[in-house]
Parts: C-alpha cells; structure tokens; sequence
C-alpha cells in the first residue's frame, strides 16, 4: 500500500467520518455488526486513493465506497435467499432462464413467446419500472447487447446484467401467475 | 413490496431515486430487495450520492462503535506488513536463486557469450568466418545451462534435509 498518508493522519480521518460511514453503511444493510464490517471496509478501500480526494469531495467519495460494499454484501445476501428459495420450489422448476447465476441469456421464457406471441411479454416489459424498465426494454425488446446497455444508461455493466436478471425473475414471476390472462 | 410496483422508489423518466426512497433509506422503512436497488443506485449516481449525503446531517449520525477506528487501524498495520514480508520475501528469494545459478556456472558461459566479438554485423560476412556459427553457440550457451542446472540437481541430492522434516514434524 503507497498511500501518502501517514496512519496517525489517516486515524484522523476516521475519527472525522467514522459516524458517517457507519451511519450510511447501517442505514443500508440494517444490521449493526455487518455495518460495523462494512464501515471497517469502506475505510480500509479507501485508504489507498484518500490522497487524490479533495476534502470536500470526502463526503460523497466515502458514501459511494460504502455503498459499493454495502451493494456487494446485500446482493450475496439476496441471490443465497433466492437461490434457497428456488430450492424449496425445485424439482419442477427447472425451466429455461431459471438459472441462478445473475447473467440473463435469452428472453425470459421462449416457450410462452411462441405459443403466446410476443406482444403479451412487451406489454409485460413495458409494465415494469425503474430499476428495470429501460434495461428490460433495451435488452428484451431492442436486444441491444449488455455492454451497449451500460453505456446508453450510464450504468456499470454488472449493475445491469444483474438489474436483467431480477427483471427476468419477475417476468417470469408474472407469467407463471397468469398476470395477462 | 414487490419489483413492479416500486414506481415510488424510482423516477421512470430520469431512473434516478425518489425522495421518498431516500426518505425511506433513512429512517429504515424499506425492504431488503429495495435497500439493495437504492444502494445499487448510489453506488454509481453522483446526483442521487449528493442528495443523500445532504439528508445526514451531523445530529442525525448514529454513534460508530468505539473500536470502529482502532480496528482500521490494526488491519491497516497488518497490511502493510503483510505487502512488506511479501515483498522482501520474493527479493529474498530472487537473490538466492541468482547466487545458486551463480556458484553453478551458468553466468559463468553467458559471459564468454557476451565478451567474444560480434558477428554477422555484414550480410556478407559469412556465418563461419571464425569457424563457429551462431547456432553452435547457441548451443554451448544451451548446454552451458543444462550442465549448470545438472549441478545444481546434483548438489541438492547430497543436501541433508532430515533436520528441515524434523523440524516440520515437530
């Protein structure tokens, strides 16, 4: 580690933002022993740049290192609980697109575009909202490439592959409910 | 709260967050799955980082736990010791290495290599002018090489290792 900061200024630092960065990382996981690990981290990433950072940008610098593993702490929390619970559903659930892993491939169900034609999945596309209606539209409709996605949106491309993919678990969510019938 | 209906969180024309969202950050009325869009959100948002940073004011703060900066500061301090051992452990190893291929003669043919005359600096000049050719040299230096590395295995064949595994077994 090169930063150009000594560890006693660097100590200096967390005594002025520590609240701060355990506030924000606690408003977000709202767990008070993973917002302590979370803050740790946030100052430990942020030790190696803390030089380049101008003191007024400190704020906003530090809130988004939170948040980034905040982010990373919450979505492994949340493909665990998912993947759990399609566990629990398995043994008939195994059908194109339900794979776990958070890249979407494919359109969320091709059987039912077939047999139900695809203007009934674009009116479910469009039904959706932000975070998810103009990756979904743009991916499924449009099929723009995900790489292309994060640029035209301005988001990082993980951010969208996994935005697609919770778009596609409630896509699928509403076909299996019958949500156009 | 399910996906669909979170048009509150999230404003459909800009795709930036509400300020209902953020109001709902802060006092700890949203879920996990919508904690975790917002936060996704602000990790890459400036404008949405900005107006969420503005609603922590100073009274509002919770207080970090007392061994918040003296535990960075441990884990820092065992980082940095960690990258110095690596580092100076991988120099170590360079310099031992340098000296067993030294002691074993290899550098010893890569110098006659590099202090004999040029060659082939025309196209003329024919390859065999000094009655060896590049190829042949190419091949002392090659076996030069291969017998420094013979040595060298022969000379770790004769080192006593009993006491380095007795020591491990200990």
């Amino acid at each position: 580690m090169d930063g150009g900061m000594t560890n006693e200024q660097f100590g200096v630092v967390v005594e002025q933002y520590q609240k701060l960065v355990y506030t924000i990382c606690y408003q977000m996981v709202r767990d008070h022993f993973e917002a302590q690990n979370l803050a740790q981290e946030t100052f430990l990433a942020a030790y190696t740049h803390i030089d380049r950072c101008r003191e007024e940008d400190m704020k906003p610098w530090l809130c988004r290192i939170a948040a980034n593993k905040a982010k990373d702490h919450l979505k492994s929390a949340y493909v665990r609980r998912v993947q759990l619970a399609r566990e629990d559903e398995d043994g008939q659930e195994t059908g194109p697109g339900l794979s776990a892993a958070p890249d979407p491939v494919g359109p969320p169900d091709d059987l039912y575009v077939e047999r139900e034609g695809a203007g009934e999945i674009r009116e479910m596309i469009l039904s959706l909202h932000e975070p998810y209606l103009k990756v979904s539209v743009l991916y499924f409709l449009e099929e723009k490439p995900v790489e292309e996605i994060a640029q035209t949106l301005g988001r990082p491309r993980k951010t969208v592959q996994t935005q697609l993919y919770r778009a596609k678990l409630t896509l699928q969510k509403m076909i299996r409910e019958g949500a156009l019938t | 709260m399910s996906v669909t209906e979170q048009n509150l969180l999230f404003d459909d024309e800009t795709g930036c967050l509400t300020a209902f969202a953020l109001q709902g950050l802060v006092e700890g009325s949203l879920g996990e799955l919508e904690r975790l869009e917002v936060t996704e959100h602000l990790s890459y948002c400036d404008l949405c980082v900005e107006r969420y940073t503005a609603l922590l004011a100073d009274d509002t703060l919770l207080e970090a736990p007392e061994l918040l900066k003296q535990s960075v500061l441990t884990k820092l301090r065992q980082r940095m010791a960690r990258a110095f051992v690596n580092r100076y452990f991988h120099m170590g190893v360079a310099a031992c290495l340098t000296l067993v291929l030294w002691s074993t003669g290899v550098f010893a043919t890569f110098g006659e290599l590099a202090l004999s005359p040029p060659r082939l600096e025309h196209p003329n000049i024919a390859p065999e002018k000094n009655g060896i050719t590049i190829s042949q040299r190419l091949e002392d230096f090659s076996d030069g090489i291969g017998s420094g590395l013979y040595r060298l295995m022969d000379r770790m064949n004769t080192i006593d290792l009993r006491g380095v595994f007795a020591n491990e077994k200990e």
